[in-house]
């Protein structure tokens, strides 16, 4: 169950940020997860829901991006993407290198802003 | 009265293993610091990590100041073998957790003396503890003949990320099924750049390339680079 421990870093990175802004209630999560990444989706959002409960991410939705895997050819400086595990340059023939697919990313999050859901009186 | 709801929206960009990679750096600026070569050690469970330890320790305490950080779910047996070795030897017990991390390892260093080479074997596991760092200078995957040919390319980051890999159990060869040279081609592919060396434990065969292989890490340390 290494998506838990990777779902318990994403609350609390994202708990300590929004308290540093005065967030109050976060709406949505944005993650970014590479294909090659070694996290299951379906299990990160399983365990996100487990996690999220007690905290300010109670009411948030976790929405996640898979990145497919990218390969960059060093001579082209292109790159390709597909589902091989390596693969030669299909421009130059010469093997390409793992440049994305990997990632692990919180890209961001919404919420209630400092202000959110109460008024101030005085 | 009408309900003020300001929303935000915050752009953030952060790694997820952010926390753990900062704590992996504080460990590799005091491991350089002492000069302390650190190998974490990474396999299967049964891939033959605990016994090349086994046969490997009772040379490399001969020369150099030698720790062992063992990284179980649960029980100490793992470490109870090692430590008739001569090596100092600190048990983390993860319950349940899959990989270790730097936390994890920053938690025990107090406990061990001053070396020159610590080795660190990981849960028995080839996923979780890929992402993990823990400050090594290098880190080293088993992969033992009985596993089957196919691991390689199942598995591929782990071999990706390894500076050395170790094909173990190599005398098993004649009775199993198993393509070396396929496999051979394809660590080549996956990791150009890595060390491949192919050894039986048990059999105290071709452990002394193995051996050079952990001391060109400890000399490379030593230097300070």
């Amino acid at each position: 169950m290494h998506e838990l421990s990777l779902i318990s870093a994403l609350v609390e990175e994202v708990s300590r940020d929004a308290q540093e802004r005065g967030v109050s209630r976060i709406t949505t999560v944005n993650l970014a997860v590479g294909k090659r990444a070694h996290a299951l989706p379906h299990a990160l959002l399983f365990c996100f829901d487990l996690i999220k409960q007690d905290t300010i991410l109670a009411d948030a939705q976790l929405i996640i991006e898979v990145v497919p895997p990218v390969f960059y050819c060093e001579r082209c400086g292109l790159n390709e993407v597909h589902d091989k595990l390596w693969a030669n340059c299909a421009h130059c023939g010469l093997p390409t290198v793992p440049a994305g697919g990997m990632e692990l990313e919180i890209r961001g999050y919404e919420g209630d802003g400092p202000d959110g859901g109460k008024e101030n009186k005085n | 009265m009408e309900e003020k709801k300001i929303k935000i929206k915050v752009a953030l960009a952060r790694d997820l293993l952010q926390r753990n990679k900062i704590l992996a750096g504080d460990l590799r600026t005091r491991f350089a610091e002492q000069r302390l070569a650190v190998i974490n050690l990474l396999g299967s469970p049964g891939a033959g990590k605990t016994t090349l330890l086994e046969a490997s320790l009772p040379l490399l305490c001969g020369q150099y100041r030698v720790g062992v950080i063992e990284g179980d779910l649960y029980t100490t047996r793992d470490a109870e073998r090692l430590a008739r070795s001569g090596a100092a030897v600190i048990q983390i017990n993860t319950e349940g957790a899959c990989h270790l991390d730097a936390q994890l390892v920053g938690g025990v260093l107090e406990e061990l003396p001053e070396l020159d080479l610590l080795l660190i074997e990981n849960v028995g596991n080839l996923v979780c503890p890929v992402g993990f760092d823990l400050g090594e200078d290098a880190r080293a995957v088993v992969l033992s003949i009985s596993e089957g040919d196919d691991k390689p390319e199942k598995y591929p980051q782990a071999f990706q990320t390894a500076q050395a890999v170790v094909l173990s159990k190599l005398d098993l060869l004649p009775y199993v099924s198993y393509d070396l040279p396929a496999v051979l081609a394809t660590l080549a592919h996956l990791n150009p750049a890595a060390t491949v060396m192919q050894l039986s434990a048990t059999g105290k065969s071709g452990l002394a390339p193995w051996l050079e292989w952990v001391e060109s890490v400890v000399a490379k340390k030593k230097r300070g680079s």
